[in-house]
């Protein structure tokens, strides 16, 4: 068994196969490319060396996503801080208004699982909804458990783990053939 | 696509929110790792606690969370007592 992640092309709903590996400093500065991502993704915040960054890429190489990911807690869990699709993926910043791709956040959160397996985190991963709407789709689709935030009126915070982890990491654990 | 699968909506408003996570100060994350580790300390696994078990874990958590506040800034809080709600 092996872990394929992989997104969809809108256009043909084929799933494309990508590849998640450890960002490089020439992915981190396309970011800042025409268009730009809406993240500086070189900032101090996210260039702390705590922070391990990974780039998702289509196999032609080309970058459709970058996300950023902590362990945390005393390797209790893997915190996903941020995560971006590149801006051929999104309609508010492409000239056609229609996004290439869809899955990719699904398969980050996924890589987010697999990536607390590793680390010795059990496959818990914590994260905060950048929107209210957001918090909505990640309790109603993912099951997420919303968790105390310590700040009141603040985003919304959530733990994915044990079966609604599984739920979300078995679509994309593929028999070898 | 003809129908989208409701799983892939958070990328669509990811898109318009400019990202599909809020990135959290250092501050804000130490208060789930507090939370940690009060669950471990008491033995209750957050995730899968019963109702009862993940109010008190919170509670205990709350609290020391302000009482640590108010030793690190020096500032008395109006520290709610716990499980007086």
């Amino acid at each position: 068994m092996q872990f394929v992640p992989y997104v969809i092309r809108r256009s043909n709903a084929e799933k494309i196969t990508v590849e998640i590996t450890p960002a490089t400093q020439q992915n981190l500065a396309a970011t800042k490319g025409n268009p730009p991502w809406q993240t500086d993704w070189e900032s101090d915040y996210l260039a702390n060396p705590n922070v391990d960054k990974f780039a998702m890429k289509i196999p032609n190489g080309e970058l459709i996503a970058l996300g950023a990911y902590q362990i945390a807690g005393n390797k209790a869990y893997v915190y996903i801080l941020y995560l971006e699709s590149a801006p051929q993926s999104n309609p508010t910043i492409t000239a056609s208004g229609q996004r290439e791709y869809y899955g990719i956040g699904e398969a980050m959160i996924a890589f987010g699982i697999r990536y607390s397996i590793d680390n010795g985190c059990r496959g818990v991963v914590v994260f905060d909804a950048k929107t209210d709407e957001l918090a909505w789709h990640y309790a109603k689709d993912f099951r997420a458990k919303q968790i105390p935030s310590g700040a009141s009126g603040g985003p919304k915070r959530f733990m994915l783990a044990d079966e609604d982890a599984w739920n979300l990491f078995s679509k994309y654990l593929t028999e070898e053939e | 696509m003809a129908m989208l699968d409701e799983r892939y909506k958070i990328d669509d408003l990811a898109a318009q929110a400019g990202g599909y996570f809020a990135l959290p100060t250092k501050e804000n994350m130490a208060y789930t790792e507090l939370l940690f580790d009060i669950c471990q300390q008491f033995g209750i696994r957050y995730y899968s606690a019963t109702k009862k078990e993940r109010y008190f874990v919170e509670e205990v958590t709350r609290v020391t969370w302000a009482k640590q506040q108010e030793e690190k800034t020096g500032i008395r809080q109006d520290i709610r007592p716990a499980f007086s709600a």
